[in-house]
């Protein structure tokens, strides 16, 4: 983090999974307005217990409203508080209560790629979405169809959900999903830089394959481009002519240019 | 343990190894995952390469 990082608590307290951002410690009233009113843009505040809330709650009383101003609670709080603090900040996160365990949090905090990380997350089961917390503090979405039974008929428990092994894997009771498909189907920087990192190989060929089963098709539903598909995910067919481009590309529900990207 | 996990030397998963085969990963080609702790790699299972890496390095196992 190059950015500011502060964090409200009692003194003494241990700064425990938040210590990988060195923050400057702020226990009083008085220093969080001091640190409101003079910290730039772009600053992280980490708000513990209630003497924390209290702080910041009071702090923000008569300064002004600042952009890319983050505020982290390590606890849910009433909707009035969260009222209160969506108004000054421009974002405001909650860590979820399913998350990584402490060391786990820790070792994610001090990396750098941390944002390819899932730190935790909640399972709205009226919205169909999973809403995840990656490590740099974003939110990223992905609807529970995603997680479509396994090959062995495993499905996604979605009542029993957990964030595990580093921030790698999400668990939906016997159901394990990578976070990063997750990210790759859902954040379009970092499919890029996948992408850029795979170098020769079958390009097109991954590509129109993960399409496909992204659609969930299989190849005998592509009718007569069923063979041809086939033939360019084997890499057996490295530059296809435009106009079976298009037609697959048309098939898949996609233009030619995606399909080239996906 | 999921139906997909190798069961691993209690050593090794002290280790915080785990290999497993994911359950949503099947837009890419068939492959298994090694986990260590936070680092990952995936093996093809049609040849044995490196298909790609979410980490940088990814693929240079060296160790």
């Amino acid at each position: 983090m190059t950015n500011p990082v502060f964090i409200l608590h009692r003194p003494g307290a241990e700064d425990g999974v938040f210590g990988a951002f060195h923050p400057k410690r702020l226990s009083s009233e008085k220093a969080v307005r001091r640190q409101l009113l003079s910290a730039g843009t772009g600053a992280l505040w980490i708000a513990t217990g209630r003497d924390g809330l209290r702080w910041m709650a009071r702090g923000l009383v008569g300064t002004p409203r600042r952009r890319r101003r983050t505020l982290l609670l390590t606890e849910a709080v009433r909707e009035g508080t969260l009222t209160l603090f969506t108004h000054w900040f421009e974002r405001v996160v909650v860590l979820p209560r399913s998350r990584l365990a402490g060391d786990e949090l820790v070792e994610v905090f001090a990396r750098e790629d941390r944002a390819d990380f899932c730190i935790g997350g909640t399972i709205d089961l009226d919205l169909d979405v999973a809403v995840l917390l990656r490590g740099d503090l974003s939110i990223i979405t992905a609807p529970l169809s995603d997680f479509s039974p396994s090959g062995d008929g495993t499905c996604p428990d979605f009542q029993s959900f957990d964030v595990v092994d580093s921030g790698r894997t999400l668990r939906f009771g016997r159901y394990e999903a990578a976070f990063d498909a997750v990210l790759y189907l859902h954040d379009a920087e970092f499919r890029r830089r996948i992408r850029d990192r795979r170098a020769g190989g079958n390009p097109l060929g991954a590509s129109v394959r993960r399409l496909r089963k992204q659609r969930g098709l299989r190849l005998d539903a592509l009718g007569s481009l069923a063979k041809t598909v086939a033939r360019i995910e084997r890499g057996e067919v490295r530059r296809p002519r435009r106009t079976t481009l298009e037609a697959v590309a048309e098939r898949l529900g996609t233009t030619v240019e995606e399909l080239a990207q996906f | 343990m999921t139906p997909f996990d190798l069961d691993l030397p209690a050593r090794w998963k002290a280790g915080r190894w785990k290999v497993n085969i994911r359950d949503n990963e099947t837009i890419d080609e068939p492959h298994v995952t090694i986990l260590r702790g936070p680092d990952v790699w995936r093996v093809s299972l049609r040849d044995g390469r490196f298909p790609h890496s979410p980490v940088e390095g990814e693929g240079e196992c060296d160790d």
